[in-house]
Formats: structure tokens, C-alpha cells, sequence
């Protein structure tokens, strides 16, 4: 089978730079304090779990432990994206382009994803030596849903705010409803934060399984959701100039 | 509330068919598959929300007081039903009652914001029964984000018609006059309520997205990644603009900077440039798909008077293979450079032709003559006065009239800025001046 190598390395080359020039933009702000906090945060909580903890840390407690950095981490590109460029007068330059919604703010969010994913990997590898042992690409993977989710719901508030500290507010309010939610709803399949790895001992293995299934089932349909609808937002470009 | 929708072509039907669908299946999953109150009382507004999104552009479209009724039915049955379905669920009256107050009182709210904005009602002048608490309440209701406050349209363009041919086409008005929103349509960043726009015999409303290599655009306020070098901001908008190959795209990118005169700046930092240069990065970005159509928006505000002279010949450069359409409200930028200019104040069309015609319009209309200081302030208030200067013990007066100002009153030759002056206050709208 005939190969062009000159094909290949162009699409790398180009996946490179689009890789790169996106980074630039979404480091281009204060998203590196916030990749900051996450590893302080994450610091802090590991080091309290591992000094004080009287039960050995499972993999449920690393769970919790690595859901708020990632949150954190998701945050701010998300909410103050469309601000950042609208502070940097690039927004109506973008919408000039043939397929925007795609191009910029789809491949955008697909990277921040990449990314978070990337360093999430990093700290369970740091907490699988340190914590406790546990399967990482598992962990990571049940992390993503929650962030998957919290990201496109702060997408598409921004889109619709328009402002990113307006945003913020809400995501907040709305951040700290699902955490109160979450304590009532518990080892319910409507729990965004429900954790995985915590086998509740009253729920028989299959139902358990059966449960979380369902969980990240309707948590993945309300992201792709939520995704769309900050994307058609954006078709309406009147709005944001 | 808003609506994203609205039914104008044929084809903004074609989304029915995915939404009414989703529609049965959402009624299906609140009301008969849910077995939890909390949810289904979360999905019923869903519900709501999602019938009025599909309702309410079909009802504009085909307006009339029958679907008035349906609609405000819809609105007001709707929650009705919710809350007696909520009811039979979970047998708690006051919930259920809290809940059907916080309902009806937004749709209170909207409701009367949406008669307060129909009918113009000024609420100070409001007068006759309970004039007070009518007052209170629609002031609380404008108040009210969302539901309650609406902003007033207003008509930026009003009856422009155009025909732009090759070269530089200036567009000249004050602020406010419509430049902005009129270069924001061809470009398809406006979607305009009505009127049509043709290039190239293919209707910018349904060739939006494919017209837009078309075009080129430059905003008026317009910014950059300020961490990129030139090179790299190019880089990355001539990816998002479809040149994939590396070569083709490193050729084109060197081909921009030079036509801009920046190739010798092309690996430092944009924050370091100066506002010209950034003005030139800002024409290279648009340049990068080689559009037959460059429009730039006020390129050369803010620019000192040699920068706007390098960049004012620059765009005459770039005419010469190009169609350029730029605003501005300097009228030396329109005298040095346009082959055509068209005068626009408060949305409507004052003058489309040669900009050296133009000054013939406001021939034996520019007078000049001498006043004492002491009649100043008079003659300013009776008269457009273009300039005045302090000459011995008198003011010379250059001013706009259609009689005679006064008695030593003498016409003189108008220029570019009296005709222009001219034309913002005499220029009627079904008066052009093709």
C-alpha cells in the first residue's frame, strides 16, 4: 500500500500548530493560576489524606480527590473563553471565518479536554505511588464524565451570558446546587457526582453496574446537549458584537 | 426571553424534523417515564420552554389573532396542566401552590413587559385607577432581567441601495450613520431583517457561509492575540481559513506581509507593534484567502497623519486587483484615494457618485463673510459655520447657506468637506445624487 509521507507529515505538522496556537490562546490568560491551584489543591488534600486519614485511602477517596483540580482546571477556559476573546476585539475577526462555531471553539474545547485529561493522568500517576493503587486510565476516564460535563455547561452559559464573570456566578450557584443535590440524591443514577469506585454495601454488583451505566449515560447526553446548544449560540453572531 | 428561530425560507423548516420528534420524546420521558417529582418537575419546564421555542417563530410567521390565541393558550395552559399533573403526583398543595405562584407571576412579568414595549407606555405619564401601584409594577417589571427588560429596536439602514464596482469605494458619514451595520451585512456578520444583498449573482443570505471567501473583512475595533508573534497569528487564522497544505500556506503568508510592507517584522510579539502596524497585520489576516472583496472598517482612526497616509496607500494598492470598500469619516482618507464614495447619515443613502462631483453640490451654497465678535454666537446658531478665524478687529465666517447670510456675503469655491457638510444637512434621502 502506497503511503504519502508528505501527506503525513503535513497533517502532523498542522495538527502541531493548531495544537500550539490554541495553547498559546487559552494560556494567553489567567488559566495558568488556575493550573496552579490545581496542583496546590491537590497538594494540600493528598498530603491531609495521606498524614491523617485513619482508614487506608481507596481508590474512591483519590476520586474525590482528583474531581476538584479537574474541575478547577476545566473552569476557567470554558467560562471566560468567549470573554477572552471578546477583551482581545478578536470576535468579529472570527466570525468572518466559514465554520467558526467548528474551527475555533469546538477544536478549542476538544484541546482544553486533551489537556485536562493529559494532567489528570499526571496527578493519578503522582496518587497511584503516593496514595493508593488503584487503575489510572479507569479513574481518569470515570473523572472525565463530571468534567466533561460541568465544561459544556459552562460553554454554553457563556455563550449565552456573554460575559465570563456573569458566568462564573452562575456556574457557581449552579455548581453548588449539584453538590447539595448530591448529598440527597446519592447513589442515584441522577448524582453528577457520584462516585464510581464507592460500592455502596446495600446495592447488589449488577444493580450497581446497571446504575452507573445510567449515570454516565444521561450525564454524556446532557453534555453533547449542552455542547450543541453553546455552539448554535454562537451562530447567532449579532448577539456578541 | 429569547428565540433563536424564525421561519423565513423553506429551509429553516427542514429543523422540524429532528425537533418535533424530540419534542413526543421529551413529553413521553417527563410525564410517563419519570418516576422522580424532582426531575419530572425539572423536565416540565424543559418541556414548556422547548413548545414556546417551536410555537412562537411559526406564530410570527403566520400571524394572525387566531394563532395570537393559541399561542397565549399554550402559554398560560401549559403550566396549568403541569401543576395539576404535579398535584395528582405528589398530593402537596402548598408546593404545588408555591410553585403555581412563581409561574404565573413571570408570566405576569412577561406578558406586560412584552404590552409595555408593544404599546410604547410611557410609564410616567400613566393616569386614572390604581395609577401608583400600575406604576410600581411596571417599573419592577422592567426591572426584571430576561422576562422583564427589553431593549428598543431601532432602524440603523433604511432603503440603501448599491451597486459597488472594482477599485476603492469610500463610504463617508458621521457616527451613527449606519457604516458599521451596513459593512457588517455584506459581510455576513449581520443577518439583516430585510433587503437583499447579490455578489456575484448569489444572494448573501443563502450563500453566507460560502460567500465568506469571498470577502475580506476588517472591524473596526478589531484586536489580536497579543502573545503571537505576526507570523504565528497568521499562521493560525490561515488554518482556520482552509489552507492546510504547509507550503501553499507559508507561500501565502509571505506573500501577505510583504503586500503590507511587515515581512521584516513577521517573528516579533503583536503587542510590540505600533497601531499601524497592527493595523497592517490586521489587512494581512483578511488578505490571506485572497479575497475579491477587501472591507475595512475605519482603518485609519486613531492613526497618526503619516501612518493613515502609508495605510491609505496601501488600500489603493490593494484596489488594483481588488474590489475595497472602506468607511470613514475623514474626508482627505475619501478625496486622495476612492473612485466612488457614498454618503450615508441616519441609515439612508445622501450622495453615491465621484467624490469630485460631489463638491458641485454645494456650489454657490459656501459663503464667507465678516461679522464683529459681539455677533458670533448669533450667526453660529442661524448658520452652519464650517470655520471662523479671528482677522484684525473681525471674525472671518465660512458657514453653509442656501440664501445670502449677509450683505458683504460672497460665494466661494466649496470643497470635499463643505459638500459633505452640505449634504448631512440638506441631502434627502429620495434625493440621491447618483
Amino acid at each position: 500500500m502506497f503511503i504519502d509521507k508528505a501527506k503525513i507529515r503535513n497533517s502532523f505538522s498542522l495538527i502541531n500548530k493548531i495544537v500550539r496556537y490554541n495553547l498559546k490562546i487559552i494560556f494567553g490568560n489567567l488559566f495558568i493560576y488556575f493550573l496552579l491551584a490545581a496542583f496546590v489543591f491537590y497538594l494540600l488534600i493528598g498530603l491531609l489524606i495521606f498524614f491523617n486519614s485513619d482508614t487506608v485511602p481507596d481508590a474512591a477517596t483519590v476520586y474525590y480527590l482528583l474531581l476538584f483540580p479537574g474541575l478547577l482546571l476545566i473552569f476557567y477556559p470554558t467560562t471566560f473563553g468567549i470573554q477572552h476573546d471578546m477583551d482581545n476585539r478578536m470576535i468579529e475577526i472570527l466570525f468572518g471565518i466559514p465554520d467558526y462555531r467548528y474551527k475555533v471553539w469546538l477544536v478549542r474545547m476538544a484541546i482544553i479536554y486533551v489537556l485536562v485529561f493529559a494532567l489528570l493522568i499526571f496527578l493519578s500517576l503522582l496518587s497511584f505511588v503516593a496514595i493508593s493503587e488503584f487503575h489510572i486510565l479507569t479513574m481518569v476516564y470515570q473523572l472525565m464524565f463530571p468534567i466533561f460535563f460541568i465544561g459544556c455547561f459552562a460553554f454554553m452559559l457563556s455563550t449565552w451570558v456573554r460575559n465570563g464573570f456573569g458566568s462564573m456566578v452562575i456556574l457557581v450557584a449552579f455548581g453548588m446546587a449539584f453538590w447539595v443535590l448530591s448529598g440527597i440524591l446519592r447513589e442515584s443514577e441522577w448524582n453528577l457526582f457520584l462516585n464510581p469506585f464507592h460500592i455502596p454495601e446495600e446495592i447488589s454488583e449488577v444493580i450497581w453496574a446497571d446504575l452507573k451505566m445510567k449515570n454516565r449515560l444521561y450525564i454524556l447526553s446532557a453534555t453533547i446537549l449542552m455542547l450543541l446548544a453553546g455552539l448554535l449560540n454562537l451562530q447567532k453572531r449579532e448577539k456578541f458584537i | 426571553m429569547v428565540f433563536l428561530k424564525s421561519y423565513k425560507t423553506r429551509h429553516d423548516l427542514e429543523t422540524l424534523v429532528w425537533e418535533l420528534p424530540l419534542l413526543g420524546g421529551l413529553i413521553y420521558f417527563t410525564y410517563f417515564y419519570l418516576r422522580s417529582g424532582f426531575w419530572m418537575f425539572v423536565m416540565s419546564h424543559i418541556v414548556f420552554f422547548f413548545v414556546v421555542y417551536l410555537l412562537k417563530p411559526m406564530l410570527e410567521r403566520w400571524k394572525s389573532s387566531k394563532t395570537d390565541k393559541l399561542f397565549k393558550f399554550c402559554m398560560w395552559m401549559i403550566p396549568g396542566i403541569n401543576l395539576f399533573i404535579f398535584y395528582m403526583k405528589w398530593d402537596n398543595i402548598p408546593i404545588v401552590a408555591f410553585i403555581g405562584i412563581v409561574w404565573y407571576l413571570a408570566l405576569a412579568i412577561y406578558t406586560t413587559s412584552n404590552r409595555l414595549h408593544r404599546e410604547k407606555i410611557d410609564i410616567v405619564r400613566i393616569r386614572g385607577k390604581f395609577k401608583g401601584i400600575r406604576k410600581n409594577f411596571y417599573r419592577l417589571v422592567q426591572f426584571i432581567p430576561v422576562i422583564g427588560r427589553k431593549k428598543n429596536p431601532f432602524r440603523a439602514l433604511d432603503g440603501i441601495s448599491l451597486e459597488i464596482g472594482s477599485g476603492m469605494f469610500g463610504l463617508l458619514g458621521p457616527n451613527g450613520a449606519g457604516k458599521t451595520t451596513l459593512m457588517r451585512i455584506i459581510c455576513g456578520i449581520l443577518d439583516q431583517s430585510r433587503g437583499r444583498i447579490w455578489i456575484n449573482q448569489y444572494n448573501i443570505n443563502e450563500k453566507r457561509e460560502e460567500l465568506q471567501g469571498l470577502i475580506g473583512y476588517l472591524p473596526q475595533e478589531f484586536g489580536m492575540y497579543e502573545n503571537m508573534t505576526a507570523f504565528e497569528f497568521l499562521n493560525y487564522q490561515s488554518i482556520l481559513k482552509g489552507l492546510l497544505d504547509e507550503k501553499e500556506r507559508l507561500e501565502r503568508i509571505e506573500y501577505v506581509l510583504k503586500a503590507v510592507h511587515m515581512l521584516e517584522h513577521q517573528h516579533k510579539k503583536i503587542e510590540s507593534f505600533s497601531g499601524g502596524m497592527k493595523q497592517r497585520v490586521g489587512i494581512a489576516q483578511t488578505l490571506l484567502h485572497l479575497p475579491r472583496i477587501l472591507v475595512v472598517d475605519e482603518p485609519t482612526a486613531g492613526l497618526d497623519p503619516r501612518e493613515r497616509i502609508r495605510f491609505r496607500n496601501l488600500l489603493v494598492e490593494l484596489a488594483r486587483e481588488r474590489i475595497v470598500i472602506f468607511s470613514t469619516h475623514i474626508i482627505e482618507d475619501i478625496a486622495s484615494s476612492c473612485n466612488k464614495v457614498a454618503v450615508m447619515n441616519r441609515g439612508q443613502l445622501r450622495y453615491l457618485g465621484d467624490p469630485m462631483n460631489m463638491v458641485t453640490l454645494a456650489k454657490d451654497h459656501i459663503w464667507q463673510f465678516y461679522i464683529d465678535p459681539s455677533e458670533f454666537s448669533e450667526t453660529s446658531e442661524k448658520y452652519t459655520v464650517i470655520h471662523h478665524m479671528r482677522v484684525d478687529e473681525k471674525i472671518r465666517i465660512r458657514c453653509l447657506s442656501i440664501e445670502q447670510p449677509a450683505d458683504d456675503a460672497v460665494t466661494v469655491q466649496p470643497t470635499l468637506e463643505d459638500a459633505y457638510l452640505w449634504l448631512l444637512q440638506y441631502g434627502k434621502k429620495d434625493n440621491v445624487y447618483r
